[in-house]
Protein backbone atom coordinates (compact mmCIF):
# COMPACT_ATOMS: atom_id res chain seq x y z
CA UNK A 1 0.00 0.00 0.00
CA UNK A 2 1.67 3.01 -0.68
CA UNK A 3 0.81 6.32 1.44
CA UNK A 4 0.06 9.56 0.61
CA UNK A 5 1.46 12.78 2.65
CA UNK A 6 -2.46 12.35 3.43
CA UNK A 7 -2.11 9.40 5.26
CA UNK A 8 -0.10 11.17 7.80
CA UNK A 9 -2.07 11.78 10.61
CA UNK A 10 -3.01 15.48 10.31
CA UNK A 11 -1.09 17.64 12.30
CA UNK A 12 -4.17 18.82 14.79
CA UNK A 13 -5.09 15.73 15.71
CA UNK A 14 -1.25 14.78 16.12
CA UNK A 15 -1.75 17.62 18.65
CA UNK A 16 -4.16 16.92 20.20
CA UNK A 17 -3.18 13.57 21.26
CA UNK A 18 0.12 14.97 22.48
CA UNK A 19 -2.35 17.51 24.50
CA UNK A 20 -4.45 14.73 25.95
CA UNK A 21 -1.35 13.04 26.72
CA UNK A 22 0.52 15.87 28.31
CA UNK A 23 -2.51 17.33 30.35
CA UNK A 24 -2.78 13.53 31.40
CA UNK A 25 0.78 13.62 32.88
CA UNK A 26 -0.10 17.04 34.41
CA UNK A 27 -2.75 16.30 36.41
CA UNK A 28 -0.34 13.69 38.29
CA UNK A 29 2.03 16.75 38.57
CA UNK A 30 -0.28 18.88 40.29
CA UNK A 31 -3.40 21.55 39.07
CA UNK A 32 -1.86 24.47 38.90
CA UNK A 33 0.38 22.68 36.26
CA UNK A 34 -3.06 21.51 34.53
CA UNK A 35 -4.41 25.45 34.28
CA UNK A 36 -1.25 27.03 33.28
CA UNK A 37 -1.12 24.72 30.30
CA UNK A 38 -4.78 24.99 29.75
CA UNK A 39 -4.28 28.94 29.81
CA UNK A 40 -1.27 28.46 27.71
CA UNK A 41 -3.67 27.40 24.64
CA UNK A 42 -3.86 29.61 21.79
CA UNK A 43 -7.40 29.61 20.69
CA UNK A 44 -5.60 29.59 16.40
CA UNK A 45 -3.53 26.90 17.36
CA UNK A 46 -6.03 24.12 15.44
CA UNK A 47 -8.33 24.64 12.60
CA UNK A 48 -11.17 21.65 12.10
CA UNK A 49 -12.09 21.57 8.55
CA UNK A 50 -13.29 18.89 5.84
CA UNK A 51 -10.46 17.29 3.47
CA UNK A 52 -10.54 18.18 -0.17
CA UNK A 53 -11.16 15.76 -2.67
CA UNK A 54 -8.26 16.99 -5.48
CA UNK A 55 -10.12 16.32 -8.18
CA UNK A 56 -7.51 18.34 -10.40
CA UNK A 57 -4.70 16.09 -8.42
CA UNK A 58 -2.06 18.99 -8.02
CA UNK A 59 0.97 18.26 -5.73
CA UNK A 60 1.45 21.04 -2.99
CA UNK A 61 4.44 22.86 -2.93
CA UNK A 62 7.08 22.87 -0.26
CA UNK A 63 5.56 24.61 2.48
CA UNK A 64 8.58 26.25 3.67
CA UNK A 65 8.94 27.48 0.35
CA UNK A 66 5.71 28.75 0.21
CA UNK A 67 5.95 30.43 3.49
CA UNK A 68 9.31 32.32 2.38
CA UNK A 69 8.39 33.38 -1.14
CA UNK A 70 6.38 35.93 -0.84
CA UNK A 71 5.18 39.85 -1.16
CA UNK A 72 4.43 41.59 1.37
CA UNK A 73 4.85 44.99 0.39
CA UNK A 74 3.62 46.10 4.37
CA UNK A 75 7.10 44.47 5.33
CA UNK A 76 9.01 45.19 2.48
CA UNK A 77 9.51 44.95 -0.89
CA UNK A 78 12.76 42.40 -0.47
CA UNK A 79 10.81 38.69 0.00
CA UNK A 80 13.53 37.67 2.62
CA UNK A 81 12.99 40.84 4.41
CA UNK A 82 9.22 40.86 4.29
CA UNK A 83 9.57 37.39 5.87
CA UNK A 84 11.48 38.76 8.52
CA UNK A 85 9.64 41.79 9.10
CA UNK A 86 6.58 39.91 9.30
CA UNK A 87 6.98 38.53 12.94
CA UNK A 88 5.56 42.17 13.86
CA UNK A 89 1.84 40.94 12.88
CA UNK A 90 -0.04 40.26 15.31
CA UNK A 91 -2.80 37.99 14.10
CA UNK A 92 -4.76 37.69 17.06
CA UNK A 93 -6.68 39.19 18.34
CA UNK A 94 -8.37 40.49 14.93
CA UNK A 95 -11.66 41.33 13.41
CA UNK A 96 -13.06 42.63 10.30
CA UNK A 97 -15.17 44.98 9.52
CA UNK A 98 -18.28 43.79 7.22
CA UNK A 99 -20.16 46.55 6.03
CA UNK A 100 -21.29 48.99 2.88
CA UNK A 101 -24.72 48.12 0.93
CA UNK A 102 -25.69 45.77 2.69
CA UNK A 103 -29.25 45.08 4.98
CA UNK A 104 -26.93 43.41 7.91
CA UNK A 105 -23.34 45.23 8.96
CA UNK A 106 -21.67 43.37 11.29
CA UNK A 107 -18.29 42.86 12.95
CA UNK A 108 -16.86 39.43 12.91
CA UNK A 109 -13.91 38.45 15.54
CA UNK A 110 -11.30 35.72 13.89
CA UNK A 111 -12.84 33.57 16.78
CA UNK A 112 -16.34 33.97 14.71
CA UNK A 113 -14.94 33.63 11.26
CA UNK A 114 -13.26 29.73 12.26
CA UNK A 115 -16.80 28.79 13.29
CA UNK A 116 -17.71 29.33 9.72
CA UNK A 117 -17.62 25.32 8.62
CA UNK A 118 -14.24 25.32 6.94
CA UNK A 119 -12.74 23.48 4.16
CA UNK A 120 -9.59 22.85 2.78
CA UNK A 121 -8.89 23.85 -0.93
CA UNK A 122 -6.10 22.63 -2.96
CA UNK A 123 -5.63 25.63 -5.87
CA UNK A 124 -3.08 27.00 -8.30
CA UNK A 125 -1.75 30.25 -7.73
CA UNK A 126 0.04 32.26 -9.77
CA UNK A 127 1.59 35.55 -9.61
CA UNK A 128 2.07 38.69 -11.64
CA UNK A 129 5.87 38.44 -11.63
CA UNK A 130 6.37 34.68 -13.64
CA UNK A 131 5.85 32.25 -10.30
CA UNK A 132 3.49 29.97 -9.39
CA UNK A 133 2.66 27.50 -6.56
CA UNK A 134 0.32 25.08 -5.55
CA UNK A 135 -1.12 25.82 -1.80
CA UNK A 136 -4.23 23.41 0.31
CA UNK A 137 -5.91 26.26 1.57
CA UNK A 138 -8.38 26.20 4.65
CA UNK A 139 -11.59 28.42 4.44
CA UNK A 140 -14.60 29.08 3.56
CA UNK A 141 -16.52 30.45 0.31
CA UNK A 142 -16.98 34.50 0.23
CA UNK A 143 -20.27 33.52 -1.08
CA UNK A 144 -21.18 32.09 2.57
CA UNK A 145 -20.12 35.55 4.69
CA UNK A 146 -21.80 37.77 1.45
CA UNK A 147 -25.31 35.82 1.88
CA UNK A 148 -24.95 36.52 5.49
CA UNK A 149 -24.27 40.45 4.71
CA UNK A 150 -27.19 40.33 1.94
CA UNK A 151 -26.04 43.08 -0.21
CA UNK A 152 -28.70 45.46 -1.15
CA UNK A 153 -29.24 46.05 -5.18
CA UNK A 154 -26.44 49.31 -4.80
CA UNK A 155 -23.95 46.39 -3.67
CA UNK A 156 -22.40 45.69 -7.50
CA UNK A 157 -18.65 45.32 -6.22
CA UNK A 158 -17.06 43.69 -2.58
CA UNK A 159 -13.84 46.02 -1.80
CA UNK A 160 -11.33 44.68 0.34
CA UNK A 161 -8.92 46.61 2.97
CA UNK A 162 -6.01 45.23 4.42
CA UNK A 163 -5.42 46.43 7.94
CA UNK A 164 -4.00 49.63 8.52
CA UNK A 165 -1.67 49.89 11.71
CA UNK A 166 2.21 51.16 11.27
CA UNK A 167 3.20 49.11 14.81
CA UNK A 168 2.27 45.86 13.16
CA UNK A 169 3.26 46.90 9.14
CA UNK A 170 6.09 49.13 8.99
CA UNK A 171 5.37 50.07 5.23
CA UNK A 172 3.00 52.21 6.86
CA UNK A 173 4.67 54.35 8.98
CA UNK A 174 6.69 56.21 5.93
CA UNK A 175 4.22 58.59 4.77
CA UNK A 176 4.38 59.33 1.14
CA UNK A 177 8.14 57.45 1.27
CA UNK A 178 5.73 54.34 1.50
CA UNK A 179 6.17 51.56 -1.23
CA UNK A 180 2.70 51.53 -2.02
CA UNK A 181 -0.14 53.49 -0.81
CA UNK A 182 -1.65 52.40 2.18
CA UNK A 183 -3.58 50.43 3.56
CA UNK A 184 -3.75 48.20 0.43
CA UNK A 185 -7.32 47.69 -1.56
CA UNK A 186 -8.80 45.19 -3.75
CA UNK A 187 -11.95 44.36 -4.85
CA UNK A 188 -14.45 41.92 -7.02
CA UNK A 189 -17.22 42.32 -9.10
CA UNK A 190 -20.18 40.91 -6.82
CA UNK A 191 -20.45 37.78 -9.46
CA UNK A 192 -16.65 37.09 -9.06
CA UNK A 193 -17.07 37.37 -5.13
CA UNK A 194 -20.05 34.71 -5.39
CA UNK A 195 -18.42 32.33 -7.86
CA UNK A 196 -17.75 29.05 -5.43
CA UNK A 197 -14.34 29.40 -6.04
CA UNK A 198 -13.76 32.59 -4.66
CA UNK A 199 -12.12 31.73 -0.43
CA UNK A 200 -11.69 33.35 2.49
CA UNK A 201 -8.55 31.28 3.86
CA UNK A 202 -8.03 30.98 7.37
CA UNK A 203 -5.35 28.17 7.30
CA UNK A 204 -2.90 26.50 5.06
CA UNK A 205 -1.37 22.90 4.78
CA UNK A 206 -3.59 22.19 7.98
CA UNK A 207 -2.89 25.14 9.96
CA UNK A 208 -3.89 28.87 10.33
CA UNK A 209 -2.24 30.77 8.04
CA UNK A 210 1.54 31.90 8.76
CA UNK A 211 2.02 35.53 8.95
CA UNK A 212 4.10 36.24 5.40
CA UNK A 213 0.77 34.27 3.84
CA UNK A 214 -1.12 36.70 5.08
CA UNK A 215 -2.64 36.44 8.79
CA UNK A 216 -4.65 35.64 10.18
CA UNK A 217 -7.35 35.94 7.15
CA UNK A 218 -7.07 36.51 3.16
CA UNK A 219 -8.74 36.39 -0.01
CA UNK A 220 -8.14 33.50 -2.32
CA UNK A 221 -9.36 34.09 -5.99
CA UNK A 222 -7.37 31.42 -7.53
CA UNK A 223 -8.15 32.48 -11.29
CA UNK A 224 -6.49 35.59 -10.98
CA UNK A 225 -2.78 36.98 -10.09
CA UNK A 226 -2.15 36.96 -6.67
CA UNK A 227 -1.95 40.40 -5.91
CA UNK A 228 -5.53 40.00 -6.46
CA UNK A 229 -5.88 37.99 -3.30
CA UNK A 230 -5.03 40.54 -0.31
CA UNK A 231 -3.74 39.54 2.54
CA UNK A 232 -4.65 40.35 6.61
CA UNK A 233 -7.99 41.72 5.70
CA UNK A 234 -9.46 44.36 7.78
CA UNK A 235 -12.68 45.41 5.99
CA UNK A 236 -14.99 43.72 3.48
CA UNK A 237 -17.17 46.41 2.16
CA UNK A 238 -20.33 46.15 -0.15
CA UNK A 239 -20.17 49.35 -2.72
CA UNK A 240 -21.39 50.92 -6.13
CA UNK A 241 -18.54 51.72 -8.00
CA UNK A 242 -15.37 49.73 -8.96
CA UNK A 243 -12.85 49.84 -5.97
CA UNK A 244 -9.63 51.52 -7.05
CA UNK A 245 -6.98 48.25 -6.51
CA UNK A 246 -3.62 49.42 -4.95
CA UNK A 247 -1.75 47.87 -8.02
CA UNK A 248 -4.12 49.37 -10.93
CA UNK A 249 -3.65 53.08 -8.77
CA UNK A 250 0.06 52.71 -8.78
CA UNK A 251 0.56 51.47 -12.45
CA UNK A 252 -2.66 51.28 -14.49
CA UNK A 253 -0.80 50.38 -17.84
CA UNK A 254 0.46 47.57 -16.42
CA UNK A 255 -2.19 46.31 -13.75
CA UNK A 256 -6.05 46.17 -13.70
CA UNK A 257 -9.14 45.86 -12.02
CA UNK A 258 -9.43 42.08 -13.41
CA UNK A 259 -6.09 40.43 -13.85
CA UNK A 260 -7.31 37.03 -14.39
CA UNK A 261 -4.53 35.01 -15.45
CA UNK A 262 -4.27 35.04 -18.95
CA UNK A 263 -1.07 33.63 -21.51
CA UNK A 264 -2.15 35.76 -24.00
CA UNK A 265 -2.25 39.18 -22.24
CA UNK A 266 1.00 40.01 -21.36
CA UNK A 267 2.53 42.22 -18.93
CA UNK A 268 3.66 45.33 -21.10
CA UNK A 269 6.99 44.22 -19.90
CA UNK A 270 7.39 40.61 -19.83
CA UNK A 271 5.70 37.46 -21.28
CA UNK A 272 2.73 35.59 -19.21
CA UNK A 273 2.79 32.57 -21.20
CA UNK A 274 4.81 30.37 -19.40
CA UNK A 275 4.98 30.22 -15.12
CA UNK A 276 8.09 28.80 -13.03
CA UNK A 277 6.67 26.40 -10.70
CA UNK A 278 8.03 27.18 -6.67
CA UNK A 279 11.49 25.57 -6.48
CA UNK A 280 11.62 24.22 -9.99
CA UNK A 281 14.05 24.89 -12.94
CA UNK A 282 11.62 23.53 -15.55
CA UNK A 283 9.02 26.29 -16.90
CA UNK A 284 5.07 25.22 -17.28
CA UNK A 285 2.72 26.50 -19.50
CA UNK A 286 0.29 29.24 -18.21
CA UNK A 287 -3.50 28.35 -18.32
CA UNK A 288 -6.11 30.87 -19.29
CA UNK A 289 -7.42 31.49 -16.10
CA UNK A 290 -5.17 29.41 -14.18
CA UNK A 291 -6.67 26.45 -15.65
CA UNK A 292 -10.27 27.26 -13.94
CA UNK A 293 -12.49 27.11 -17.31
CA UNK A 294 -15.47 27.12 -14.99
CA UNK A 295 -15.10 31.12 -14.18
CA UNK A 296 -15.16 31.93 -17.81
CA UNK A 297 -19.07 32.23 -18.50
CA UNK A 298 -18.31 36.01 -15.94
CA UNK A 299 -16.49 37.24 -18.63
CA UNK A 300 -18.16 36.73 -22.03
CA UNK A 301 -18.16 39.13 -24.32
CA UNK A 302 -15.32 40.71 -22.72
CA UNK A 303 -11.79 42.01 -24.69
CA UNK A 304 -9.74 40.34 -22.05
CA UNK A 305 -6.65 42.38 -23.78
CA UNK A 306 -8.59 45.50 -22.74
CA UNK A 307 -9.61 44.35 -19.82
CA UNK A 308 -7.17 42.70 -18.09
CA UNK B 1 46.00 39.29 -6.63
CA UNK B 2 44.87 38.43 -9.77
CA UNK B 3 44.60 34.64 -8.37
CA UNK B 4 42.42 35.98 -5.60
CA UNK B 5 40.24 38.14 -7.21
CA UNK B 6 39.76 34.67 -9.20
CA UNK B 7 38.08 32.96 -6.77
CA UNK B 8 36.17 36.13 -5.12
CA UNK B 9 34.47 36.06 -8.27
CA UNK B 10 34.13 32.39 -8.86
CA UNK B 11 33.00 32.01 -5.09
CA UNK B 12 28.95 33.53 -5.84
CA UNK B 13 29.00 31.40 -8.80
CA UNK B 14 29.76 28.43 -6.98
CA UNK B 15 27.24 29.42 -4.12
CA UNK B 16 24.47 29.36 -6.39
CA UNK B 17 25.61 26.10 -8.24
CA UNK B 18 25.28 24.52 -4.26
CA UNK B 19 21.78 26.17 -3.95
CA UNK B 20 20.83 24.71 -7.42
CA UNK B 21 22.05 21.27 -6.50
CA UNK B 22 20.44 20.90 -3.55
CA UNK B 23 17.27 22.23 -4.90
CA UNK B 24 17.39 25.33 -2.05
CA UNK B 25 16.26 28.20 -4.09
CA UNK B 26 12.33 28.73 -4.25
CA UNK B 27 12.73 30.17 -7.62
CA UNK B 28 16.11 28.94 -9.68
CA UNK B 29 15.70 30.89 -13.18
CA UNK B 30 15.13 34.04 -11.32
CA UNK B 31 17.94 33.82 -8.81
CA UNK B 32 20.14 32.79 -11.49
CA UNK B 33 19.05 36.18 -13.55
CA UNK B 34 19.43 38.25 -10.64
CA UNK B 35 22.94 36.94 -9.48
CA UNK B 36 24.36 36.90 -13.00
CA UNK B 37 22.48 40.05 -14.21
CA UNK B 38 23.61 42.20 -11.23
CA UNK B 39 27.03 40.26 -11.49
CA UNK B 40 27.86 41.35 -15.38
CA UNK B 41 25.95 44.61 -14.09
CA UNK B 42 28.40 45.16 -11.98
CA UNK B 43 31.10 44.75 -12.70
CA UNK B 44 30.98 46.71 -15.82
CA UNK B 45 30.41 49.46 -13.67
CA UNK B 46 33.46 48.71 -11.41
CA UNK B 47 35.49 47.91 -15.43
CA UNK B 48 34.61 51.73 -16.36
CA UNK B 49 34.96 53.44 -13.14
CA UNK B 50 38.94 52.36 -13.08
CA UNK B 51 40.48 55.21 -14.93
CA UNK B 52 38.69 57.70 -13.38
CA UNK B 53 39.32 56.25 -10.15
CA UNK B 54 43.34 56.62 -11.38
CA UNK B 55 42.89 60.62 -12.53
CA UNK B 56 41.47 61.02 -9.10
CA UNK B 57 43.31 59.03 -7.17
CA UNK B 58 46.91 57.68 -6.55
CA UNK B 59 45.42 54.09 -6.96
CA UNK B 60 47.12 52.09 -10.36
CA UNK B 61 44.08 50.14 -11.62
CA UNK B 62 43.55 50.53 -15.30
CA UNK B 63 45.59 46.98 -16.11
CA UNK B 64 42.31 45.60 -14.11
CA UNK B 65 40.26 46.92 -17.00
CA UNK B 66 40.74 43.60 -19.29
CA UNK B 67 40.37 41.20 -15.87
CA UNK B 68 37.09 42.58 -14.99
CA UNK B 69 35.67 43.29 -18.31
CA UNK B 70 36.28 39.77 -19.21
CA UNK B 71 34.58 38.64 -15.93
CA UNK B 72 31.71 40.87 -16.92
CA UNK B 73 31.55 39.29 -19.99
CA UNK B 74 31.22 35.78 -18.68
CA UNK B 75 28.48 36.55 -15.85
CA UNK B 76 26.11 38.20 -19.06
CA UNK B 77 26.73 35.35 -20.99
CA UNK B 78 25.73 33.42 -18.24
CA UNK B 79 22.62 35.51 -18.27
CA UNK B 80 21.70 34.70 -21.77
CA UNK B 81 22.38 31.33 -21.07
CA UNK B 82 19.48 30.82 -18.24
CA UNK B 83 17.61 33.20 -21.00
CA UNK B 84 18.10 30.51 -23.65
CA UNK B 85 18.40 26.99 -22.04
CA UNK B 86 16.13 27.57 -19.08
CA UNK B 87 13.48 30.30 -19.41
CA UNK B 88 13.01 29.24 -22.77
CA UNK B 89 14.17 25.23 -22.32
CA UNK B 90 15.66 25.51 -25.57
CA UNK B 91 12.75 26.91 -27.73
CA UNK B 92 15.13 29.14 -29.57
CA UNK B 93 11.97 30.52 -31.87
CA UNK B 94 9.79 31.33 -28.94
CA UNK B 95 12.97 33.32 -27.33
CA UNK B 96 13.91 35.00 -30.52
CA UNK B 97 10.17 35.89 -30.94
CA UNK B 98 10.01 37.40 -27.19
CA UNK B 99 13.58 38.99 -27.66
CA UNK B 100 11.37 41.18 -30.87
CA UNK B 101 8.13 41.96 -28.81
CA UNK B 102 9.94 43.17 -24.98
CA UNK B 103 12.34 46.02 -25.79
CA UNK B 104 13.80 45.03 -22.29
CA UNK B 105 15.49 42.13 -23.75
CA UNK B 106 16.68 43.62 -26.87
CA UNK B 107 18.46 46.22 -24.64
CA UNK B 108 20.25 43.51 -23.17
CA UNK B 109 20.79 41.71 -26.08
CA UNK B 110 22.69 44.80 -27.36
CA UNK B 111 24.63 45.08 -24.21
CA UNK B 112 25.39 41.35 -24.98
CA UNK B 113 26.53 42.01 -28.24
CA UNK B 114 28.86 44.77 -27.61
CA UNK B 115 30.31 42.73 -24.42
CA UNK B 116 31.08 40.02 -26.97
CA UNK B 117 32.95 41.91 -29.26
CA UNK B 118 34.92 43.99 -26.38
CA UNK B 119 35.80 40.24 -25.06
CA UNK B 120 37.26 38.89 -28.85
CA UNK B 121 39.13 42.14 -29.53
CA UNK B 122 40.69 42.20 -26.09
CA UNK B 123 43.06 39.57 -26.97
CA UNK B 124 46.38 41.73 -26.94
CA UNK B 125 47.62 40.65 -30.90
CA UNK B 126 43.99 42.12 -31.86
CA UNK B 127 43.72 45.33 -29.06
CA UNK B 128 46.05 47.26 -30.22
CA UNK B 129 43.84 47.69 -33.67
CA UNK B 130 40.64 47.73 -31.89
CA UNK B 131 41.68 49.71 -28.79
CA UNK B 132 39.61 52.87 -29.66
CA UNK B 133 36.59 50.77 -30.25
CA UNK B 134 36.77 49.58 -26.29
CA UNK B 135 34.88 52.95 -25.27
CA UNK B 136 32.02 51.14 -27.17
CA UNK B 137 31.80 49.27 -22.96
CA UNK B 138 30.09 52.65 -21.93
CA UNK B 139 26.82 52.60 -24.10
CA UNK B 140 26.59 48.34 -23.46
CA UNK B 141 26.43 50.23 -19.63
CA UNK B 142 24.40 52.21 -20.39
CA UNK B 143 22.03 49.67 -22.27
CA UNK B 144 22.57 47.00 -19.60
CA UNK B 145 21.38 49.47 -16.96
CA UNK B 146 17.94 49.94 -19.12
CA UNK B 147 17.57 46.33 -18.97
CA UNK B 148 18.06 46.17 -15.51
CA UNK B 149 15.80 49.09 -14.55
CA UNK B 150 12.88 47.46 -16.97
CA UNK B 151 13.22 44.02 -15.49
CA UNK B 152 12.14 45.02 -12.09
CA UNK B 153 8.94 44.97 -10.55
CA UNK B 154 9.27 47.90 -8.26
CA UNK B 155 12.73 49.93 -8.57
CA UNK B 156 14.35 49.73 -5.14
CA UNK B 157 16.86 51.52 -3.14
CA UNK B 158 19.27 49.60 -4.80
CA UNK B 159 17.90 49.88 -8.14
CA UNK B 160 18.33 53.55 -8.06
CA UNK B 161 21.84 53.48 -6.45
CA UNK B 162 23.19 51.91 -9.42
CA UNK B 163 21.88 53.71 -11.85
CA UNK B 164 23.02 56.92 -9.89
CA UNK B 165 26.69 55.30 -10.28
CA UNK B 166 26.35 55.01 -13.91
CA UNK B 167 24.91 58.18 -14.41
CA UNK B 168 28.09 59.69 -12.75
CA UNK B 169 30.44 57.39 -14.76
CA UNK B 170 28.53 58.71 -17.77
CA UNK B 171 29.26 62.30 -16.86
CA UNK B 172 32.71 62.25 -16.25
CA UNK B 173 32.98 60.42 -19.15
CA UNK B 174 31.29 62.51 -21.40
CA UNK B 175 33.72 65.70 -19.43
CA UNK B 176 36.80 63.91 -20.48
CA UNK B 177 35.31 63.23 -24.19
CA UNK B 178 34.86 66.98 -24.28
CA UNK B 179 38.42 68.35 -22.79
CA UNK B 180 40.29 65.70 -25.15
CA UNK B 181 38.45 67.77 -28.01
CA UNK B 182 38.95 71.06 -26.64
CA UNK B 183 42.75 69.88 -26.62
Amino acid sequence: MRLSSYDVTPKPLFEARRRFLKLGAASLVASSALSQLLSEESPLSHLTYTPFTNPLNLKPSNPEQVKSYINFYEFSIDKPTAVNFSRLLRPHPWSIEASGEVENPAFYSIEELYRFPLEERIYRFRCVEGWSMVVPWIGFPLAHLLEKLKPTSKGKYVKFTTRFDPSQFPDQQRGRFATIPHPYVEGLRLDEAMHPLTLIALGMYGEPLSNPNGAPVRLIVPWKYGFKSIKSIAKIELVEQPPENTWKLLNPKEYGFYANVNPEVDHPRWSQATERPLGSLRKQKTLLFNGYDEVAPLYAGMDLSREF
Amino acid sequence: MRIALTILLLAPLAGLLYRLWYELSPDPIKEIYTLTGLGALWLLLLTLSLAPLQRYTPLKLRSYGRFFGLWSALYATLHLANYLGLDHAGEMREAIEEITKKPFILLGGASMAILWGLALSSIPALFRRFRRWHTLAHPALWLGACHYFMAQKVATMSTYATLCLVAILALLRLRAFLSARRA
